[in-house]
């Protein structure tokens, strides 16, 4: 089985290191720490936890506990790009179901707090857009 | 020595923007439509003059997006879901010729949601409009006359606990002799709520002003606020705002020629529902596991790090700066949506004046045609057509969120998306909750002959479980069963 492995040689990798290395050393700083590496790389490798490990004194298996308790920390690394559908309230009665249905391989998500602009989508830069309609959706996922 | 008044003073330093110009209503709201193109369109049209057209926030009316408003003094007008002819008639307009009349551009006039998506973010532009005005008048006034202007006036906590808010800036004071903390809650993280991301973002200097304000009445070292780690707009114009009263001596007291002694971080927060609630914030901020704490103690007593903490939300600090206006106002913001032509954020009055019809008549929607409103997401209930001559009240409001259910609107599919979101937000720390939620979306997978499994699990959830994510969550089921069993029967 090929793996896909984490590159840590990658730039991204470098600047959040810099960024991690200027929080001060206090344990308060465990989740900025760890929401670092997670904005520039969008999922936390071992060599990140390790990193956030070093810098804050703390035993690996505290980091992991708390790299695991967060909904928005992803240990894995996440599948290639794909597009979410909202099935908040609002957008499940704005036909978000139609969405879901006319294209392949989208993933379903919780409310994105633009309700008023329902049904929504979100991309992996994680731009939301609002009113999709299924012509715009199924051009959109083409590209 | 400087006779200026301190505002006068700083205002001019930070200057008022041009009196005429178009303001392209972007945020979050107007990118997911796409605004700029329409922005960009005009700028370009406009050559020579394209300074005077700036990027705001939404004001509120995500239903007239994507939109931008030709605003001259005081005269606005907005024009509402821009087409490449809604761009002709704008420039029209900004040459003079504006039709017919003029139509007020925000979604409040007064109150808090004043200046939203009618400033461009700069210092200057929001000193013009009013901002840190109630500071100064605040700053005269003793920490007790404060506190007692709010209870005086009942304001409550506008997070959904409606918590009195004078009350608990008291528990806080009684410990004189220790530092103390305030955190504010910006994790909105309730479905079907988006007021708190549209004050960050539209103005999120009335946030410092409230914050300001509770320092002056409590007396506060340090200050968190933990923004919704999604929220990134939220976020980036908070940082802004505060990075720009920093500079101008406002957060430090020196603009008055004092010293505040405080010190305003802002945290982000990685995820979930129940993230918004309050001792979770305060272990996440610890960098602890998202979990509540056991009470007591209360966050006023032993709170963050320790020390006595007052926790409230953005809405509730932005709402103390417009009690200090003269006259004072007392409002509610509503999160509106479903299926309802006027989509978006409202701020409405809380005097008793307001029924749900007259919500749902004044958001374009014969009330007639709606079946129920679901109030509160998935800690609320559902309000029946039935009831909708009933004025608003703050304490069925919860945290303002309400979705309009038509008459095709399927109560018991929402009823179990609802069991199925909290079950899924469910932190599993305390077993009623982690078992009892598991169990009530299994319960209602099949109601029939089950109804009093239902009640008697949502009693336990209800009086047992450790924070009122479990304790609200058997909410919308008993008031879908109780209003709508028929539709429940039918399966
Ligand atoms: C599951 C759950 C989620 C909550 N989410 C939020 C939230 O997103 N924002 C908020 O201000 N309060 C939220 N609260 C309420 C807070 O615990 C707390 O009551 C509030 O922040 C206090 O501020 P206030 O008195 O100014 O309303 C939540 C409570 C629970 C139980
Ligand atoms: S009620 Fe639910 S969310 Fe709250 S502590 Fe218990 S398991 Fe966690
Ligand atoms: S329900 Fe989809 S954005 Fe809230």
């Amino acid at each position: 089985m090929k793996e896909e492995t984490f590159d840590s040689t990658s730039e991204a990798f470098r600047e959040a290191k810099i960024a991690v290395g200027k929080l001060p050393k206090k344990r308060d700083q465990l989740l900025p720490a760890l929401e670092i590496f997670q904005q520039k790389l969008h999922w936390l490798p071992e060599a990140s936890i390790e990193y956030v490990a070093n810098h804050l004194m703390l035993p690996l298996s505290e980091v992991y506990s708390i790299a695991t308790g967060y909904s928005e920390l992803n240990l894995l690394k996440p599948t290639p790009f794909k597009w979410h559908v909202c099935m908040g309230v609002a957008c499940d009665l704005a036909g978000a179901s139609e969405l879901i249905t006319c294209v392949d391989n989208v993933e379903q998500i919780d409310c994105q707090f633009l309700c008023a602009l329902a049904p929504v989508v979100v991309d992996q830069h994680e731009q939301l857009y609002g009113r999709v309609t299924t012509d715009n959706f199924q051009e959109w996922v083409k590209k | 020595m400087n006779a200026l008044h301190p505002l006068a003073r700083l205002r001019t330093k930070y200057v008022a923007p041009p009196i005429s110009r178009i303001l392209i209503h972007r945020g979050t709201a107007g990118d997911a439509v796409g605004v700029s193109e329409y922005g960009d369109r005009i700028r370009r049209i406009l050559e020579g003059k394209s300074h005077l057209v700036v990027d705001v926030c939404s004001d509120g009316a995500n239903w007239a997006a994507p939109s931008a408003t030709v605003a001259q003094g005081t005269f606005m007008r907005r024009f509402e879901r821009l087409d490449l002819n809604g761009v002709d008639e704008l420039i029209e307009c900004f040459h003079g010729n504006c039709g017919d009349a003029a139509r007020y551009a925000g979604t409040g006039e007064k109150g808090i949601t004043s200046r939203m998506g009618r400033n461009d973010g700069s210092l200057g532009d929001v000193l013009s409009q009013g901002a840190y005005t109630a500071l100064d008048r605040v700053l005269q006034l003793s920490p007790e006359e404060v506190i007692n202007r709010l209870s005086e006036i009942g304001l409550t906590g506008r997070g959904g606990a409606h918590f009195p808010v004078a009350q608990k800036w008291r528990f806080a004071r009684t410990h004189s002799d220790q530092q103390k903390i305030l955190v504010v809650n910006a994790e909105e993280g309730e479905p079907g709520v988006f007021k708190d991301r549209h004050m960050l973002e539209g103005d999120p200097h009335r946030l410092l002003e409230g914050v300001l304000i509770a320092h002056h009445a409590v007396g506060f070292e340090a200050v968190y606020i933990y923004v919704n780690g999604q929220a990134r707009q939220a976020q980036l114009s908070l940082e802004k705002a505060l990075s720009d009263a920093g500079e101008a001596g406002i957060i430090s007291g020196e603009c008055w020629d004092r010293n505040f002694q405080l010190t305003i971080n802002i945290r982000s927060g990685a995820g979930g529902y129940v993230c918004g609630e309050e001792s979770v914030i305060l272990n996440s901020i610890e960098g602890k596991r998202p979990v509540p704490r056991y009470k007591p103690p209360f966050a006023t007593d032993v709170g963050l790090f320790g020390k006595p903490t007052v926790i409230n939300n953005v809405e509730t600090l932005c709402a103390v700066t417009t009690l200090f206006d003269n006259p004072p106002l007392q409002t509610k913001l509503i999160s509106l949506s479903g299926d309802i032509p006027r989509a978006g954020l409202y701020e409405v009055p809380v005097d008793g004046a307001m029924t749900w019809s007259g919500m749902i008549a004044n958001a374009g929607r014969n009330p007639q045609e709606i079946k129920a409103l679901l109030v509160g997401g998935p800690s609320g209930e559902f309000i029946h057509f039935q009831q909708f001559d009933d004025v608003l009240e703050m304490s069925k409001l919860g945290a303002g969120g309400v979705v309009v259910l038509n008459s095709n609107a399927d109560i018991q599919h929402i009823t179990n998306s609802l069991a199925a979101y909290n079950k899924r937000e469910s932190c599993g720390e305390c077993t009623p909750c982690r078992e009892g939620s598991e169990r009530l979306t299994a319960l209602l997978e099949n109601t029939q002959g089950n109804e009093k499994k239902i009640y008697e699990l949502v009693e336990i959830m209800t009086e047992s479980s450790l924070c009122q994510l479990g304790g609200m969550a058997g909410r919308p089921v008993l008031s879908a069963l109780e209003q709508f069993k028929h539709e429940f029967d039918n399966s």
